[in-house]
């Protein structure tokens, strides 16, 4: 189903956007979460490493003029240990040599800044030390002894191998976290999108759920706002298809009865005729049988031509014509059947009348329009067509001189198979009912009127003017 | 005369069978395509009425074999469809008129007649409106037997009317085929002609019927 697909796509389309961006904003979150608790660590890391290099400042001391210290092993063991690191040091003297701890430690590297973090001249950096990567703090002591002698410097390293390791543990606890994260959000996402979209998958499943024929408003009832919408509008759709399926029906029920009215005509007369047994009568029997079968020869065609403007309606294709001459050739078709009934058939139509049109729809409006004139004149009657002249709006004018019609049945005789009580002429109103939806799918108005000195009918069918294109079929 | 009548519809054919024996023809009936082009194949008709929507193969495609064998018999094309297309691609392959369903059974033997004159070596094969018969190798008209004396651009208005004889000739169309350059080519100027023709053909069985503004018919009077 077709109804199914919209659903799923809206569902995908708001996980497809949701998801991605609930990760992408889960891992810069991430990476910003990490950063600070790395400057934590490492900031621990550092002040522990200045305890150390406090507790070997502390013992540094003036004696006999030299620098001399007396390292606190204890404090480096356990640092060690708890540190699960290697720890270096080096005590250098007032002219940087070499007073205790490893010898070839490096100095610190010029330019490294004081550290604001701590009251003291503590100078933090990264350096290598026997191939490994070790952070280093370098710490100046003053030392006096009656008076002040100058600047001891005390260096701490530690390798980085333990900070790595919480840096590493605090990098998989960070991520797992987050990863939880993105898991609960992306489930409440998706839980509350298909909640959210409920309403749609119940009305497709009602839809499915219908029969082919049942064209009742759907209950917009529970249904968002925004899908009560789409309801409303599909309700009203819906509505104006079952105007037209009712029309369908109604004419279709009108043609089977008008096709069944000349068959039983048609069966009651061989009936008679089977039983007639003077030659004379049983003529005149078949002659009416004859004149039966033409008008459901009439009536059939009349059914076809129908169908065909119907199907020429909904898919018209304007182009621009010259009414005149569509006029003039349909004439031409139907003179032999009004010179069989010694109708004056006069065409009043010397200019061209441009329109825009579709040539096969207005050739079958005209033919109707005269068809249905020549159809109810009597023998040796007038039918005229008129064709507008130029400056006048596009018109065209069939005046017969046939019965007329009252003013009280001119709008009926556009409906379907509708006859005028009075007429005792054969056929059916199929006829004026084509021109009229032919006229209405361009844009045509249709009058009526007495035929000239008040006998017959006048129809004139009077067409927007070319300037204004005709108006799109409703 | 053999004529086969190609038509699927067993009561059409009976009837329409029966109403051309009536009227002393030899009717073959033949009820689907396949079986009317195997008879075509084997058999020698002097006419075919041919139907083309047909069971197990289309009547266009009957035709249009019996064509590509080079059979040159008359074939006449009887349907239901009345789309200008079936039409004009009967003819293309080689029939020789078409009538449209309903038809009325006069109007059939009518046709078959024309075809059967036409084809007959020597035949007439005249066109005629009553008693008033065109010879185009004469380029002369015969009414009720005897010659009828026309001048050039007469002849020229009659032939057009007799040639679409009961069917309105439009009086753009005698125009074009009067006044191709020259001369008084004033609208007018056809009914000159026609009025002329009118005088001379008074008391016969033909007439010309004025069509307003449209053009004229030739029509055969009601006694």
């Amino acid at each position: 189903m077709s109804a199914a697909r919209p659903a799923a796509g809206l569902q995908s389309r708001l996980l497809g956007w949701l998801i991605p961006a609930l990760i992408l904003l889960v891992a810069v979150n991430s990476v910003s979460a990490y950063r600070t608790a790395l400057e934590a660590v490492n900031a621990a890391y550092d002040r522990s490493l200045l305890a150390v290099a406090r507790a070997v400042a502390d013992r540094v001391e003036f004696r006999g003029g030299r620098v001399a210290v007396e390292v606190p092993y204890i404090a480096l063991d356990f640092f060690e240990s708890d540190l699960r690191g290697r720890v270096y040091y080096r005590v250098g003297g007032l002219a940087g040599d070499f007073v205790s701890g490893w010898d070839d430690l490096p100095p610190p590297p010029p330019g490294v800044p004081r550290s604001q973090d701590y009251f003291a001249l503590a100078h933090f950096y990264d350096d290598s030390y026997r191939g490994e990567a070790v952070r280093v703090v370098a710490l100046h002591q003053p030392v006096f002894d009656e008076r002040p002698r100058g600047m001891a410097l005390v260096q701490v390293a530690e390798t980085l191998a333990s900070r790595e390791t919480l840096t590493r543990r605090l990098l998989a606890d960070t991520l797992a976290r987050q990863l939880l994260l993105v898991a609960l959000a992306a489930l409440v996402i998706v839980v509350v999108v298909r909640a959210a979209l409920k309403p749609l998958g119940r009305l497709r499943a009602g839809l499915d759920a219908r029969a082919a024929g049942d064209l009742s408003p759907i209950d917009p009832a529970g249904a968002p706002r925004e899908v009560g919408a789409l309801v409303a509008g599909m309700n009203d759709y819906m509505g104006r298809l079952k105007g037209t399926l009712d029309r369908q029906e109604r004419f279709i029920a009108d043609a089977s009865h008008q096709l069944r009215t000349p068959l039983a005509v048609l069966r009651t007369q061989a009936g008679l005729a089977l039983r007639e047994e003077d030659p004379a009568r049983l003529r005149e029997t078949l002659a009416a049988m004859d004149a039966s079968v033409g008008d459901t020869i009439h009536l059939a065609n009349q059914l076809l031509t129908r169908a065909r403007a119907q199907h020429g309606i909904a898919t018209p294709a304007f182009s621009d014509l010259d009414l005149a001459a569509v006029a003039r050739e349909a004439c031409l078709e139907l003179a032999p059947g009004a010179v069989a009934k010694a109708i004056d058939l006069a065409f009043e139509g010397e200019h061209p009348v441009p329109l825009r049109g579709d040539a096969t729809l207005m050739r079958e409006l005209v033919k109707n329009l005269v068809d249905n004139a020549i159809r109810y004149t009597p023998e040796c009657g007038r039918v005229a067509v008129r064709l507008s002249t130029p400056g006048e709006a596009p018109a065209i004018e069939v005046e017969d001189s046939g019965e007329g019609v009252a003013a009280a049945d001119r709008e009926r005789i556009f409906d379907p198979f509708h006859r005028l009580a009075s007429s005792k002429q054969p056929g059916v109103g199929l006829g004026l009912s084509i021109v009229r939806d032919i006229a209405r799918a361009h844009g045509a108005e249709i009058e009526l009127g007495d035929g000239a000195g008040g006998a017959g009918l006048r129809v004139r069918v009077r067409f927007p003017p070319p300037a204004t294109p005709a108006s799109a079929p409703r | 005369m053999r004529i086969l009548l190609v038509e699927d519809h067993l009561e059409l054919s009976r009837w329409v069978g029966r109403a051309l024996e009536k009227a002393r023809y030899t009717v073959e009936r033949s009820l689907n395509g396949a079986d009317a082009d195997a008879r075509l194949a084997t058999e020698r008709y002097d006419l075919v009425i041919l139907d083309l929507s047909l069971a197990r193969l289309d009547g266009l495609e009957v035709l249009r074999r019996l064509r590509a064998r080079g059979s040159r018999t008359p074939v006449l094309i009887v349907t239901a469809r009345s789309e200008v297309s079936d039409r004009v691609r009967g003819l293309d392959l080689g029939a020789d008129d078409y009538l449209a369903k309903p038809f009325e059974i006069d109007e059939l033997e009518a046709r078959v007649r024309a075809l059967l004159r036409r084809s007959q070596a020597g035949g007439d094969n005249r066109p005629a409106c009553g008693d008033l018969v065109l010879d185009p190798a004469g380029r002369a008209f015969e009414l009720a037997g005897a010659r009828l004396a026309l001048t050039p651009r007469e002849f020229a208005v009659l032939e057009s009317l007799v040639l679409r004889a009961g069917k309105a000739v439009a009086k753009d169309h005698l125009h074009e085929r009067l006044f191709t350059l020259e001369s008084d080519s004033r609208p007018d100027a056809i009914e000159v002609y026609v009025h002329r023709l009118r005088r001379k053909l008074a008391g016969s069985r033909v007439r010309i019927v004025t069509l307003r503004g449209l053009g004229y018919l030739l029509e055969e009077a009601k006694p």
